[in-house]
């Protein structure tokens, strides 16, 4: 039972993270149709500015969290504006590259700024020490970030399904010329679009580094959240939600059963499967897939 | 430009087919460095040849067949293990390098059956899949059998009876002849039959079936040539560095593959020769050009990340200002006919084939030069 409970709830726990991912990733697969390979370096880069803050102790967390969550934005509105905007009608494969461009920039970038250490994460009025459920001894912290992670990814997705602003930020997904035609600032929307990813990435990335330790690992993180997308659907905000906790369980259940060096290879097959048997997802629609 | 014009069109009334300048001018190189220069810099020229096999398939696949691939690594793992799994079973090491290539077919026909159905995306998401499965198999195979130290599995040198910058030239003149002969090979098959079956794949693959191109076969063709190219890589690559372990392997060298094929120029063998050429002695060279700026200690532990920094934003660069990389840049210095060709077909390489009521838009965004006959 205890394995059984551990399992669960570190699932339950990853999969908050993996729904922030994923949703940041079809945020902006939908309005730009850029695959970003990106996402991780973007979850990185918050979660270094905080820790470097910390460890030289010049600046306290909430202001050190607004600066590094606004460099984390104006990386991503500085790449639309400045790379995306440029292969607009282009095949999607060419933003992907270009993001793959903007990972290594990135790692190398940090890398060099922050050396390559470790970082530790402290974040105050953060409910220290354990909770005991069914006899499994569970962190506190990260029960809360679970909570926090799937309540935001939850907002941002309905906010996305059905406010005003979220039927033009799809619309400008799907045909901007028509959304252009309409009266919605497509160009405005994308870039927003971006910044709110990239910030969904850094969330991630600090709530993520707060529990565990922040290296550059961190962004494999970001591709484990591939299975995730796929498994939801490329374009499917909800996809990314159920995809994310959906996988996060299964990477639970498969380290308290089988052991850590099966999450890859599992996780990846499960991708694989996915793209051959419902390469739709569970939530996307088949047009994606001609893409 | 008129110069350059000039010289083409003498090249091209010798009747001689581009590829053998190519040949040749990669055989004086070899010779001249060889000779002459430092065994530092034969080094470098190892790395870039190795790095070229590579190149060149993933080129093959990804430029002229247009399936993208992030699964290089995969597949330079599986004929570097598999290697290890022939020299441990005591077999001479000709036989040792023909059976990795082998495998790698193999392999890659295993993984191309259900994977080829899957199109452009998402075959590149299956390739990743691909090479995390290929990582998990090595790492297994490391655990299981015994002595893989820490620094992985040791190789004999191939050269044993020669100082380390004799075996260097040895290696040097070693890869080129196999260079040389894919080149040959490579450029045989992007000239003929097949090549017009892969391109035609590439731009519109829902028409080539009704023109006569059995897709799936010629799918399974190129991952399957290209998969064997990567393995003879992998499994060279074991014996030159001496030791084998998945670190090694990583994910961001499949995606330097695919930057060297970008760099270069999509569909073209000079491109990929360029590109393996730009990103494998970039990493190698920037660390001592640094020293010149910063003091040397520094520049030799930040070289590598200038280095990643630099070939980042030639992505970039590449991707938003020329996308057809290198070649394709050069091709516009030289406006000739064929040149004029070439950019008519590039610009649709990256437009989306499969909904044609988007066509005039991609070619809109990416005008082709104008055809100026002299």
């Amino acid at each position: 039972v205890v394995t059984f409970v551990v399992s669960l709830i570190g699932g339950f726990s990853l999969g908050g993270t993996y729904a922030l991912i994923a949703l940041g990733m079809v945020l902006v697969f939908r309005a730009t149709e850029t695959f970003n390979f990106a996402h991780g370096e973007l979850m990185l880069l918050p979660a270094f500015i905080i820790g470097y803050f910390q460890l030289h102790n010049t600046m306290p967390f909430v202001p050190a969290l607004i600066l590094a969550l606004a460099v984390t934005g104006a990386v991503g509105a500085l790449f639309y504006l400045l790379v995306l905007r440029r292969t607009t009608g282009l095949s999607p494969f060419i933003g992907l590259i270009a993001t793959l461009g903007l990972a290594a920039v990135m790692d190398g970038a940090m890398t060099l700024i922050f050396g390559s250490n470790d970082f530790s994460l402290t974040i105050p009025a953060l409910p220290k020490g354990v909770v005991v459920i069914f006899g499994a001894r569970i962190s506190a912290a990260s029960l809360v970030f679970t909570v926090l992670t799937l309540v935001l990814g939850g907002v941002v997705a309905g906010v996305l399904r059905f406010t005003h602003l979220g039927t033009q930020v799809r619309a400008a997904g799907q045909n901007a010329i028509l959304a252009a035609q309409g009266g919605i600032h497509v160009r405005r929307l994308y870039t927003a679009s971006w910044v709110v990813a990239a910030i969904l990435a850094g969330i991630a990335g600090v709530c993520y580094g707060s529990v565990n330790i922040v290296d550059l690992s961190v962004t494999q993180l970001a591709l484990a959240a591939i299975p995730a997308i796929m498994l939801g659907g490329l374009d499917s905000i909800e996809g990314a939600l159920v995809g994310g906790i959906l996988i996060g369980i299964m990477q639970g259940f498969v380290a308290g059963y089988l052991g850590g060096q099966y999450l890859d290879v599992i996780t990846y097959s499960v991708l694989l499967l996915v793209l051959l048997i419902i390469p739709q997802g569970l939530f996307g629609t088949k047009q994606v897939t001609r893409a | 430009v008129k110069g350059i014009n000039k010289v083409s069109g003498m090249l091209s009334k010798l009747r001689v087919r581009p590829v053998w300048f190519g040949v040749f001018a990669i055989a004086v190189i070899v010779l001249f460095m060889t000779g002459t220069q430092s065994s530092f810099s034969v080094y470098v020229l190892d790395s870039v040849l190795l790095a070229c096999l590579g190149a060149i398939a993933l080129n093959l696949l990804m430029g002229t067949a247009g399936q993208v691939s992030i699964g290089t690594s995969a597949f330079l793992l599986l004929g570097a293990f598999s290697s290890v799994f022939f020299i441990r079973s005591n077999i001479p090491l000709p036989a040792v390098i023909v059976l990795s290539v082998l495998v790698c077919g193999v392999g890659g026909l295993i993984f191309a059956l259900p994977a080829l159905r899957l199109r452009s995306l998402f075959f590149a998401l299956s390739t990743l899949s691909a090479y995390f499965i290929a990582v998990f198999c090595g790492n297994q195979y490391e655990d299981a059998v015994p002595g893989a130290g820490s620094g992985g599995f040791q190789i004999n040198p191939v050269f044993p009876s020669v100082d380390l910058a004799r075996s260097q030239q040895y290696w040097a003149l070693l890869l080129a002849v196999l260079v040389i002969l894919l080149i040959l090979v490579v450029s045989r098959l992007m000239r003929e039959r097949s090549g017009r079956a892969w391109r035609i794949i590439r731009e519109h693959e829902f028409i080539a079936p009704v023109l006569g191109v059995r897709v799936s076969r010629y799918k399974l063709i190129v991952f399957a040539l290209s998969s064997m190219v990567m393995g003879l890589e992998g499994s060279l690559m074991a014996y030159f560095s001496g030791s084998v372990t998945t670190d090694e392997f990583t994910l961001q060298l499949s995606i330097l593959y695919v930057a060297m094929v970008l760099v270069g120029g999509l569909d073209s063998i000079a491109g990929a020769v360029i590109g393996a050429t730009i990103l494998t002695a970039l990493p190698i060279e920037l660390p001592q050009l640094l020293g010149h700026v910063l003091n040397p200690a520094q520049a030799a532990t930040d070289g590598p990340q200038y280095a990643i920094i630099v070939y980042g934003l030639l992505i970039i660069v590449f991707i938003c200002s020329s996308p057809r990389g290198v070649i394709g840049w050069l091709w516009s210095l030289r406006r000739s006919r064929v040149a004029s060709n070439i950019e008519n077909w590039m610009p649709s390489l990256f437009s989306r084939a499969s909904t044609p009521d988007e066509a005039p838009a991609a070619s809109a965004a990416e005008p082709s030069a104008p055809e100026i006959v002299p």
